[in-house]
This record gives structure tokens, sequence and C-alpha cells, in this order.
């Protein structure tokens, strides 16, 4: 079967700063993302956790698979916003079956 | 004093010590979320019918707009001397000073819904304008907060980050913080107590009415598993900060207390404003700013608001402040 390389590139990110994010995945050129809400942690800002009404403590997990191309450039975008708020981003190199989808 | 003896008394005071001790005790007692959004839906609307139903009754429109321009200067002027004092009080840097002098210019909703709890069981009136203070309040304080920030980091700072450089109020932050849910149900519930009237008040009393004190108390029981559980710790926090939490309340009372008596609101009005100056965000105001100083530590800001200002406002605050009203506009 034949498969494809692309970039998958997963950013976890605070919920005040997401929307951000996705707006910037898409006007880079992105096909689509996912959003995995309310994740819980701990790292260098302490405890994460959705925490009753307040939007402030909780993360998300973006993803999105792209080319190499659209995927530096995400990867840099994410590094300016986390660089002040909350999140990581990384890179890993997946194998797609539709190479028009991503 | 028995009325702050009758307020610790109260069952909702009461229903705030349970969660805290609940919490403290590390029960699993839970409030599901889904379920605390929707008695913050209830409060709001209801302080908002209320207000605007009282509003109904006042002899003009005009009578008020000094009192809504109060509003507005004590909400941005208020973080100016929160900063300053912090600069004082706590070896904190000025990014985390705006942020947190922006949550003590803007207002509680739920503690301005206890303190008009209290009143009216002790039978006194308050003017319904005071809520159209209370919604004006939210907002000027966290325009505030933004310049202060910037004025804090310095030009160099600003153009270095890639948040703040960007103009004073993004779009998104601007429609968090004008039309975030809070704001939306408080004027709107404002408008439609006011086109409504009495009568359409007496319509929906047996439901925005009746029930409300015990829906301030399930809040309130949330809001105590919040503080007890979210809130780590003095240790955390500094002692410069924790003092701040409690002495930034009665000075922003002292400035609501002026103000009331100054626009010649009656004893419940000015108490109620000077709860409004005396009290700090913890919803509204985080949200907005994690949006645009991220840079700020959330976990001080909100454990400083929710952790020490809310409690002292709620449990002293309330009688306190209410006895200095009766003291300085006279029964």
């Amino acid at each position: 079967m034949q498969t494809y390389p692309k970039k998958k590139v997963e950013i976890i990110v605070e919920v005040a700063l997401a929307k951000r994010m996705q707006e910037t995945i898409e006007a880079l050129g992105a096909k689509g993302y996912t959003v995995f809400p309310n994740l819980r942690g701990k790292g260098r800002w302490g405890e994460r956790a959705k925490t009753g009404v307040f939007g402030v403590f909780e993360n998300v997990m973006i993803v999105v698979i792209t080319g190499p191309e659209t995927a530096a450039k995400i990867l840099e975008a994410a590094r300016d916003l986390t660089r002040e708020g909350i999140g990581i981003a990384y890179v890993s190199d997946v194998d797609v079956l539709r190479d028009e989808h991503f | 004093m028995e009325s702050m003896l009758a307020n610790l008394l109260s069952p909702m005071i009461l229903a705030f010590a349970l969660g805290v001790g609940a919490g403290a005790l590390k029960s699993d007692l839970e409030i599901p979320d889904a379920i605390a959004k929707g008695l913050s839906i209830y409060l709001m609307l209801a302080i908002g019918l209320k207000g605007g139903v009282e509003l109904a009754h006042a002899p003009s429109l005009l009578a008020v707009l000094p009192a809504l321009a109060m509003a507005l200067a004590l909400s941005f002027l208020m973080p100016l001397l929160a900063f300053g004092l912090l600069k004082l009080m706590t070896p904190l840097d000025p990014v985390n000073r705006a942020a947190i002098a922006a949550h003590y210019g803007s207002v509680s909703v739920v503690t301005f819904a206890t303190g008009s709890e209290f009143l009216r069981a002790a039978g006194i009136a308050y003017e319904g304008h005071v809520v159209a203070m209370l919604a004006l309040m939210e907002t000027p304080a966290i325009v505030s907060g933004l310049l202060l920030a910037r004025w804090g980091m310095g030009a160099a700072q600003v153009q270095a980050s890639s948040v703040v450089r960007r103009r004073l109020l993004e779009p998104d932050v601007a429609r968090e913080v004008l039309l975030n849910g809070s704001i939306v149900l408080l004027v709107g519930g404002f408008l439609i107590g006011w086109l409504s009237g009495e009568k359409g008040m007496d319509a929906v009393s047996p439901f925005f009415v009746d029930p409300y004190k015990g829906v301030l108390c399930l809040f309130l029981l949330d809001m105590g598993l919040l503080v007890s559980r979210r809130f780590a710790g003095f240790r955390q926090l500094g002692l410069g900060l924790v003092a701040f939490g409690l002495v930034m309340p009665p000075i922003g009372a002292v400035l609501g207390l002026l103000a009331g008596w100054s626009l010649g609101l009656s004893e419940g009005g000015t108490t109620l404003v000077a709860l409004l100056a005396a009290s700090a965000s913890y919803i509204a105001v985080p949200a907005a700013m994690r949006m645009a100083l991220p840079k700020a530590d959330p976990s001080l800001y909100v454990s400083i608001s929710l952790g020490v200002t809310f409690p002292f406002n709620i449990v002293i605050g309330v009688p306190l402040y209410h006895a200095a009203a009766r003291w300085l506009v006279g029964g």
C-alpha cells in the first residue's frame, strides 16, 4: 500500500491562546487540525487542569498533519506564542494514506 | 458586632464554609461544571433583572449618569492605585503587578450578590442603578491593567513580545472583554427588567426571586470548594501579596464609600458601591489577562483574588462596609 510522508505537529497550549494558534495554523495553509480539549498536567507553570468556571488553568492539544514547509512555519509560530504563554510544541514524522488530503 | 455574627451565621456564608471545609478535608464532593455554570447564569440574569426593575422606578435616566461615570472612573483608576501598592508591598515585576491590579479595579458579581442579600435580609433597600454600575465596572480595569503593563514593561520589552506588541486590544481580547457571558447576562437582564417593569418581574418572580438565596448558597458552596482546593497556600504567594489581598479591599471600600456619598446614594447603595470597589474579579479578568498578558502568572492573580480577597469581603467586608456606610450616609 502506498503511503506518503508528512509531518505531524502537536501543540499543547493553554486555552486562552488556542484560538489564536488555530487561526495562525489555518492562515499558514494547513488543510485542517484537531483539538483535544480538557487536558490535565503539570509543568513549569504548576498544575494545569480544567478548574470550575475558570478558563485559565486548562490546556488543549492541537494536532496538525501537513507538509514539511508548512510544519516548519507552524512550529515557528508556536515557538513565538509559547515563549510567553503556556505551552509546548513538537514535531514528528508520520505516514498518511492520502497525499492530497494534508 | 451583631451584624457580623448574623452574617457569619447566614446560610450563604455557612455554605461557603462548608465548601472550604469539605475541600480542606479532601472530600470528593464535586459540583459538576455544567451545574456551576448554570448557577452562574441564573445569578447574573437575576441580578440584572432586579436592577433593571428597580431602575424602572427611578425618576429619570439622566439622574443616573453621574453614577455611571463614577463607576467607569473607579474601575479605570483603581488599578493604578493597586499597581503602586503592589510595588511597595511585593517584589513582583510590572507585568504581574499590572495583571493583579486589573483584577482589583474590576468586580466580583458573586461578592455583590452576597452583599445585596445581606442588605435584603436586613430590610435595607438600594438603588437599581447600582447594578448598572456593576456591569460598567467589569471592563475599564482591564484596559487600565494593559496600559500599566505596557508602561511598566518599557518600549524595548514591548517590541520584543510577540503578544503585547500588537494593538492594545486585539479583537479576541476585546470580544472577551466586552461581550463575555457575564456582561451579556447582566446588561441584558438589566434591559429586560427595565423594559418589562414590575409586571414582568411578577411573572418571573417564582423562578428568579424565590429560589435566589438557595442558588446563591449552592454557588458559594462551590466557591468554597474551589478556594480550598485551588488555593495552594499562603507561602506560595508570599506574605507581601497576601497582605495586599487583605489591605486593598478596605482601601477600595473607602473609595467606594466616598463615591456613594458624593453621589448621594442611600445607605444600601453606598454599601454596595463600597463592596464593588473592594471586590476583585476572578472569572472575567483572569481570562482576559491570559490572552493579553500571558507572561503574568495566573496562579498569582487567581489565588489572591479568589483565595484571599473574596473570603475576606464576604465574611468581614460586607458587614464592615455596611457599618461604615451607615455611619457616613446615615439611616
